[in-house]
């Protein structure tokens, strides 16, 4: 320390700042990697809602409730009639306006495609249904 | 520009999370009131040959319950685990209960288990 501010004084550059560059170059390396692996995992999604136990799907039975069920071949059903995708947001609005906390099931045959279940559910969301349920058909 | 750099190099080492992508493709379903998800998440993924993913591994559904509990375990709060999975459109709706089924008697959160779909 004391030797190196005599060198400077005496090599009378006015330099007495230590060479950054290696450090630099060092950094640039650094941010480069994780620039490269920053992955932004930058998903979109809605909740799976599974059902508690058998017990409280049997309990909320007694509550008037809207069931639709996707059949094997994905087709769409409410009270045994088949209806289109459309359908959903109004039916589910409907029972809104009745009673807020009614509770949707959304009964899906295991082979039923998850695309067309997804859809349901988002209808059933976009309907201001709140307890919305998940179970096999 | 030095400091520059550091504040940026700063920004990347604070944001980097190191998730492992199932690296299979995979038509995410429609919807509108999808919500953003948390990034430090197990994901899983469901193609439509009805086949589960996680890092690239075909690990079937018995394996999900073999990737979710050792990593539970590393969480300090296991509470604060959350798993995506990503199913394709046309894949079993049954399947995907089952991952979910699976995700949740290893402990995770039930409502911290969630499906993607595209906005």
């Amino acid at each position: 320390m004391f030797g190196r501010g005599r060198l400077g004084r005496g090599d009378d550059e006015g330099d007495p700042e230590p060479d950054l560059s290696p450090m630099i170059d060092c950094v640039f390396i650094l941010l480069i990697f994780f620039i490269v692996t920053a992955v932004f995992v930058e998903e979109e999604g809605l909740p799976l809602p599974l059902p508690e136990d058998s017990n409280s799907v049997s309990a909320i039975q007694d509550q008037k409730t809207v069931v639709f069920s996707l059949a094997e071949d994905s087709s769409l059903a409410y009270q045994g009639q088949r209806i289109g995708m459309d359908a959903v947001s109004s039916i589910v609005r409907e029972a809104m306006s009745d009673d807020p906390e009614t509770p949707i099931i959304i009964q899906a045959h295991p082979v039923a495609y998850h695309g067309v279940r997804s859809q349901v559910f988002d209808a059933a969301r976009s309907g201001g249904g709140q307890k919305i349920t998940f179970t096999k058909g | 520009m030095i400091d520059c750099v550091f504040i940026l190099l700063i920004f990347f080492i604070v944001t980097t999370v190191f998730v492992k992508e199932p690296k299979v493709d995979v038509r995410d379903p429609l919807a509108t009131t999808a919500a953003d998800l948390e990034k430090n998440s197990i994901i899983f993924a469901l193609t439509k040959e009805n086949r589960v993913f996680y890092d690239g591994q075909d690990i079937g559904i018995a394996g999900v319950k073999r990737i979710v509990t050792p990593l539970l375990l590393e969480k300090s709060d296991p509470e604060d685990a959350h798993v995506i999975i990503k199913g394709d459109e046309l894949s079993q709706s049954g399947l995907i209960d089952e991952i979910g089924n699976e995700c949740k008697e290893a402990g995770v959160a039930a409502h911290r288990i969630t499906t993607t779909t595209k906005g």
